[in-house]
């Protein structure tokens, strides 16, 4: 079975599937509630983001791995 | 310099574990005052609103976390934008700085007040977010 590999930080997911909801892999990924963060996806490990994916939103994914972060919607200057 | 972490909470040594695992396996508390650590992030690239390239990082943590909220992010060097700009809450010789300061004989380095709001604290577990909560605030400039 095909097998799409993602990283989020340091964890490493593997889906059979695509696309993905985002929520899911902010849940996997140890990102909870997933509604309090966003998924950025990376240019490569360590990058600059190139795209953010809300939780509702799906993600397409493929034999190529892809780099994320889950990003917390929170945090402020005080 | 690394402290016995051993001594800490189970709760902190919990949150420890998390961050480890999820964000930042050499994550190590490098000082204590009163009732925070600081917590080393390690070395990072900065994004390119930054005349510097890279910017070691330390996140203010309370020592019962999940029961208290975490405040402030510290950054050795003391960070410039490129363009020039002043950054917004982000101060030299902070007091907040000091225990860097003391621990490990930094002397250019840099506050930043940034607090916990909206952020999840309901398990200890939840300290692994403190990796992305700093680095958030650094990417903003």
């Amino acid at each position: 079975m095909t097998q799409f590999v993602v990283h989020v930080g340091k964890v490493n997911l593997k889906y059979d599937h695509s696309p993905v909801l985002a929520s899911l892999i902010l849940k996997d990924a140890g990102a909870i509630p997933p509604d309090e963060f966003v998924l950025e996806e990376l240019q490569h490990p360590n990058g600059p983001p190139e795209h953010e994916f809300q939780p509702g939103d799906e993600v397409a994914i493929g034999p190529h791995e892809k780099f994320f972060r889950a990003v917390p919607s929170g945090g402020g200057r005080a | 310099m690394t402290l016995d972490e051993g001594a800490f909470k189970e709760s902190f040594r919990a949150g420890m574990e998390a961050l480890k695992t999820r964000h930042c396996p050499d994550a190590k508390v490098v000082a204590v005052d009163g009732n925070f650590a600081y917590i080393d992030l390690g070395d990072g690239t900065l994004p390119a609103i930054y005349a510097e390239r890279n910017a070691r990082v330390f996140a203010r943590v309370p020592l019962d976390f999940p029961n208290a909220e975490p405040y402030g992010v510290v950054t050795a060097p003391y960070l410039h934008r490129a363009d020039t700009a002043p950054i917004e809450r982000h101060h030299s010789s902070h007091p907040h700085s000091k225990p860097i300061e003391t621990a490990l004989g930094l002397t250019d380095i840099g506050f930043w007040s940034w607090d916990w709001q909206r952020m999840p604290r309901k398990t200890p577990e939840d300290l692994s977010h403190i990796y992305e909560w700093a680095w958030k605030r650094i990417r903003q400039g």
